[in-house]
């Protein structure tokens, strides 16, 4: 079977378990439980050359200059709980999205088995998901927060949304509040989209630990927590590490291994206030990403929600920026005119991978049906570099502006 | 001028919350044979929001909930419990839920199904209208009227 004709049966059992499936405010008490999430959205964006994207596992969207599609934010999830005894349960959850290969072939995002065997105490095994996301362990479920978006100066440059592993968890009540401790280890499971031919760089078999710290209280939230990874792959340009390598340039084999990911460790680390109280919900959260290798730079990353709740309507602003270190690293090259293009395919690699913007979004989002959420946004950005904006060869060159307008549905059944 | 009063209830119906708080008094209520003399509004909040399994005697917690369509009591049990809109609950339930993290009170059609279902699980614990609370369950917390 071709993989278009894969993925269409795909998405006709996925219509098909989503038009089964009870409602979830009329699950009975029973051992199994099938639910399911999604998105149905359009995004339109002004800017000629550059790519509107969610995340960097987003192949290029196309939404630019003016045009529009449907790609950037919709997508659709089935999950399956299986309570075996007591202390066990087995989850699976398939996820039909926009992906790096501009298919919408469904994946397992979630199956694990999980041990609970008292109300402190969980320990999980299998796929899971990768729990990085302050105050959302999913970036998926649109319904479960207020924007349109998590905000993709902050989220969108991690490359990975699932491990192969296991997680353990330990929840202390204080009071009505409680206190969280999380610890996973495992292989990544994920792929970034690295060129527009569709290259794509793997992070699969990337051993990768974190833990974090979270408190769960009324009307506070707080997490901080870290996580690294040890890159199994080099990036897919083995031209280019090959020339500098082998090729006798001066400086070559010292730049190719500035440049090299594979071997090398990248920690992540991530600290978010939550404030909910009566109709006025706030968040703040800020992260750097670590780095060993000239190719992936360093960043800090935040973002500052406000919204309050108007009866069934709740508007919102939300503020986010990335940003790398101002110095370009230096190839170290020979200036020698023949190897102008490897400087500038060099220079790509550092470039690509630099942050540098600013968004400003305002929105709203009404609760117009039991489960079912509407939500509208509009957001300005500007900047010169990101690592989530896909730049194509007719991007301004200096810096850049653009304006987003989002309309999505939200909905859990 | 009409279609200006049209429009503006149509605004304020968005705006106002469905359903407005009276004078419900609600208690939760527990099977008869449970060992815990009383909940504490801490137990109430931890066992609805998932954070606890089990009732304090240790045996495992089955909390029940109202489904949205039968009525106001499940409004104000979460305004009274957590100072949170429904939809807001739904959304906290919706991120544990496909986290893999913890799974919903289970739903009851109606408060007498509550009521059976309390008295069929040892651990079983719903809320309900102080005057629907019967034989078959024991008050172990009030929530009031207010």
């Amino acid at each position: 079977m071709s993989a278009v004709a894969n993925t269409r049966v795909m998405l006709a059992a996925l219509c098909v378990v989503c038009a089964t499936a009870a409602p979830a405010d009329e699950a009975a008490d029973r051992t199994w439980r099938l639910a399911g999430f999604g998105t149905l959205g359009g995004t339109w964006a002004d800017a000629d050359g550059i790519e509107y994207r969610r995340d960097v596992m987003q192949a290029p969207t196309g939404v630019e200059g003016g045009a529009g599609a449907a790609n950037v934010d919709t997508r659709l999830g089935v999950q399956l709980n299986y309570q075996i005894g007591s202390d066990w349960e087995a989850v699976v959850q398939a996820l039909s999205r926009y992906r790096h290969d501009a298919s919408w072939r469904p994946e397992l995002s979630w199956g694990f088995l999980r041990y609970a065997p008292d109300s402190a105490l969980t320990v999980r095994g299998g796929r899971l998901g990768l729990d990085v996301y302050p105050l959302a362990d999913s970036t998926n479920i649109g319904y479960s927060y207020l924007p349109v978006r998590p905000a993709p100066d902050y989220y969108g440059g991690i490359p990975m949304q699932s491990l192969d592993g296991v997680d353990l968890s330990y929840l202390w009540p204080l009071g009505a509040d409680a206190l969280k401790f999380k610890a996973y280890a495992g292989l990544a499971v994920g792929k970034a989209v690295a060129d527009a031919q569709g290259t794509v760089f793997d992070l699969s078999d990337s051993p990768l630990w974190g833990a974090y710290l979270e408190y769960q209280g009324d009307p506070w939230t707080a997490r901080l927590g870290y996580t690294q990874i040890r890159v199994a792959h080099e990036f897919p340009f083995p031209g280019v590490f090959d020339v500098l390598r082998n090729a006798g340039i001066p400086g070559g084999p010292a730049l190719a291994d500035r440049l090299s990911v594979e071997d090398k460790r990248f920690g992540y680390i991530a600290g978010a206030l939550g404030y909910q109280r009566g109709a006025l919900q706030a968040q703040l959260a800020g992260s750097y990403f670590h780095s060993h290798s000239d190719s992936l730079p360093p960043y800090t990353a935040g973002f500052a929600l406000l919204g309050y709740r108007l009866g069934t309507i709740t508007p919102y602003l939300l503020l986010s920026a990335a940003r790398s270190p101002d110095s370009k690293p230096e190839s170290g090259l020979p200036p020698w005119p023949i190897l102008a293009p490897l400087e500038g395919a060099v220079g790509k690699m550092f470039e690509s991978n630099l942050n540098n913007l600013q968004t400003v979004a305002l929105g709203a989002r009404w609760d117009l049906a039991n489960h079912l959420a509407l939500k509208v946004q509009a957001e300005r950005i500007h900047g010169s570099h990101s690592i989530v904006l896909w730049f194509n060869d007719n991007a301004p060159p200096d810096g850049f502006k653009m304006t987003v307008f989002s309309a999505v549905v939200d909905f859990v059944f | 001028m009409a279609t200006i009063r049209l429009a503006t209830l149509c605004i304020l119906s968005l705006l106002w919350p469905a359903g407005v708080a009276c004078a419900v008094d609600l208690v939760v209520v527990v099977n008869p044979g449970c060992s815990v003399p009383r909940l504490s509004r801490d137990d109430v909040i931890n066992l609805y929001m998932g954070r606890l399994r089990k009732l304090p005697d240790g045996t495992p917690a089955r909390p029940i909930d109202l489904l949205t369509s039968t009525g106001q009591e499940k409004q104000l049990f979460y305004q009274r419990l957590l100072s949170r809109d429904l939809a807001e609950v739904r959304a906290y339930w919706a991120r544990l839920t496909f986290s893999g993290q913890a799974s919903p009170p289970v739903q009851a059609d109606s408060t007498e199904e509550v009521l059976t279902l309390v008295q069929r699980n040892p651990g079983g614990i719903g809320y309900v209208e102080r005057s629907r609370a019967d034989a078959r369950v024991r008050v172990v917390f009030e929530l009031g009227d207010k």
